[in-house]
């Protein structure tokens, strides 16, 4: 078995492809242009498809459209190039079209827009986020599968670190031949044919000529849907010591590995510190979180940005101890979240505060 | 036991490809890699830092490391974020010929190696590959990575439009190799006083 060296941006590209994704559309923006410059070497070789776009807006309508005719499809930007993906994201999960969208974030400022979305009506997204290149294999296989299963957009984040972050990686991975196309996708047949199919974001159940679409009863199967998927889905999340934690930190992707740095720093001191890292953003792992602060004294919450999943932090714990943000962890010229105060050094400060004045 | 190593310098100097050199020799000596890099926006003149792990296990350590084993300063413009981590079994190699003498690790942080190494490299034929001389010297107290893996592994990650520099570069990486025993062993099965 050889082992290479791979940086995080083709630990992406080549997950997508070992899950079977052939059709791949982006628009360049630092630092998910790497992940798109490693599509683009990848995919013509295994008969996939990878195009520039012309921005992000045509990037994910592409993907929505090879989706909607059977691909496994992807598509991806940093926050700025979701800004623009959002209408259609919105669209796609009214339509019922699964794909896979990746946020290359800088920092962790687009996490509202991730577990919200910025997009009309009343969708959700199934958000995973892993914690570096190791998991993201993983997760972006899950990623594929959730946005089959339910037929929805699913977002998968990574981040600068993550980008820029060189593994070994053992050469025998799992490849995965592309799955055949669902029977509800669109072959090509049209009107008259007998196999005519309708995905559309207003209804996907043909109605007669002259009678328009049924948006009470689109709605109301996709309201169901919805619900399905939200029930469906496990959250996950992963705990460390939490057990007898008089502290507990909540972190998510790379900030949870500074907080695992720390954590492991403290219990070598015999502090009671513990982690719990959310897996899935969306949804967000309550039951896990509410748990680890079960006896605690204080939850801290870390993230690189002003404060965010904060909010389901604290509708996690509904008060039973206090939830405090350590955040505005964010001096940075790069603006990519590399910012020097992000630290295993800084936080082992602030949750030594934490351990003797709380 | 993760063997951290930072590089700093800025741009221009070789730091990337010194910590690439150096981590795919980990690899091909079998131990797991972790290797972050960070640069800014100008390619000559701005920071260039790597952080490298070199590992027996799984690698737990965030991109950027809390406290390292090894630092390479082949600058001292953004070296300053580098003293603080060091542990006190840390090793410290210094770019003598460009450092600024007033820049050295605080007391107790461990053994200091200076390195002429733009001389050493401007003396074998290239100022471009000071850094190979600074990790070969880095490699000869610590045997951290194999010295046959990382005259392999230098080659390997020239990209093909340097690929006259290979030559010259195997001497500048030899020159630092050739700089002495180990005195810091990276791993327990190496013997200090031994050479590579």
């Amino acid at each position: 078995m050889t082992t290479r060296l791979v940086e995080g941006s083709e630990a992406f590209a080549h997950a997508m492809v070992g899950a079977g994704c052939r059709f791949f559309a982006g628009y360049p923006m630092t630092p998910f242009t790497e992940v798109l410059e490693h599509m683009a070497s990848a995919l013509p070789p295994v008969g996939g498809v990878c195009m520039n776009a012309e921005s992000e807006l045509e990037a994910v309508g592409m993907v929505w459209g090879a989706a909607a005719a059977g691909a496994r499809a992807a598509t991806g930007s940093t926050g700025q190039g979701l800004s623009l993906m959002q209408e259609s994201i919105a669209e796609a999960a009214l339509a019922g079209i699964g794909f896979v969208v990746l946020n290359m974030a800088r920092g962790q400022g687009d996490y509202f827009q991730a577990t919200r979305g910025g997009g009309h009506g009343d969708y959700r997204t199934p958000v995973l986020a892993p914690s570096g290149p190791a998991e993201v294999g993983e997760l972006i296989a899950d990623a594929f599968d959730l946005a089959d299963r339910w037929r929805n957009p699913v977002l998968v984040v990574g981040d600068y670190y993550m980008a820029h972050t060189w593994v070994d990686v053992d050469g025998a991975e799992e490849m995965l031949e592309p799955r055949p196309a669902p029977a509800w996708t669109l072959d090509g047949s049209s009107g008259g044919t007998g196999g005519a199919k309708l995905v559309s974001p207003l209804g996907t159940t043909k109605q007669r000529d002259g009678v328009g679409y049924d948006l009470a009863a689109h709605y109301e199967h996709a309201d169901q849907q919805r619900r399905n998927m939200a029930e469906g889905i496990a959250p996950r999340a992963e705990t460390t010591d939490t057990d007898d934690a008089e502290v507990v930190l909540v972190a998510y992707g790379t900030m949870a590995r500074y907080a695992e740095s720390v954590v492991s720093l403290l219990r070598a001191e015999g502090r009671a510190v513990g982690l719990v890292r959310p897996i899935t953003l969306w949804p967000f792992p309550e039951a896990a979180v509410a748990a680890a602060a079960e006896g605690s004294r204080i939850v801290a919450v870390y993230e690189n940005n002003a404060g965010q999943m904060i909010d389901d932090v604290k509708l996690s714990v509904l008060g039973a101890v206090p939830v405090i943000g350590l955040n505005g962890y964010r001096t940075d010229s790069s603006a990519f979240g590399i910012s020097p105060d992000v630290s295993v050094e800084q936080l082992t400060a602030s949750v030594r505060d934490l351990l003797e004045t709380s | 036991m993760e063997r951290e190593i930072l590089l700093t310098g800025i741009g221009g100097q070789g730091i990337q490809l010194a910590a690439r050199s150096l981590a795919e020799a980990a690899i091909a000596d079998g131990r797991r890699v972790q290797l972050f890099a960070s640069y800014g926006g100008m390619m000559r003149g701005g920071n260039s830092d790597s952080y490298l792990v070199i590992a027996e296990e799984t690698i737990t350590s965030p991109p950027v490391v809390g406290s390292a084993w090894a630092a390479l300063v082949m600058h001292h413009e953004h070296a300053a974020g580098v003293w603080p981590k060091l542990r006190n079994d840390s090793i410290t190699m210094i770019n003598s010929s460009v450092v600024d003498p007033a820049c050295r690790p605080p007391a107790g942080a461990g053994e200091v190696g200076e390195v002429a190494a733009l001389d050493i490299a401007t003396d074998v034929g290239s100022a471009m590959a000071a850094s190979l001389v600074l990790i070969g010297a880095l490699v000869a107290r610590t045997a951290v990575v194999s010295a046959a893996a990382l005259l392999d592994s230098a080659a390997r990650v020239l990209p093909s439009y340097r690929s006259e520099a290979a030559a010259v570069n195997r001497l500048a990486l030899q020159a630092g190799l050739d700089l002495g025993a180990v005195t810091h062993p990276a791993w327990t099965d190496v013997a200090a006083g031994s050479s590579r």
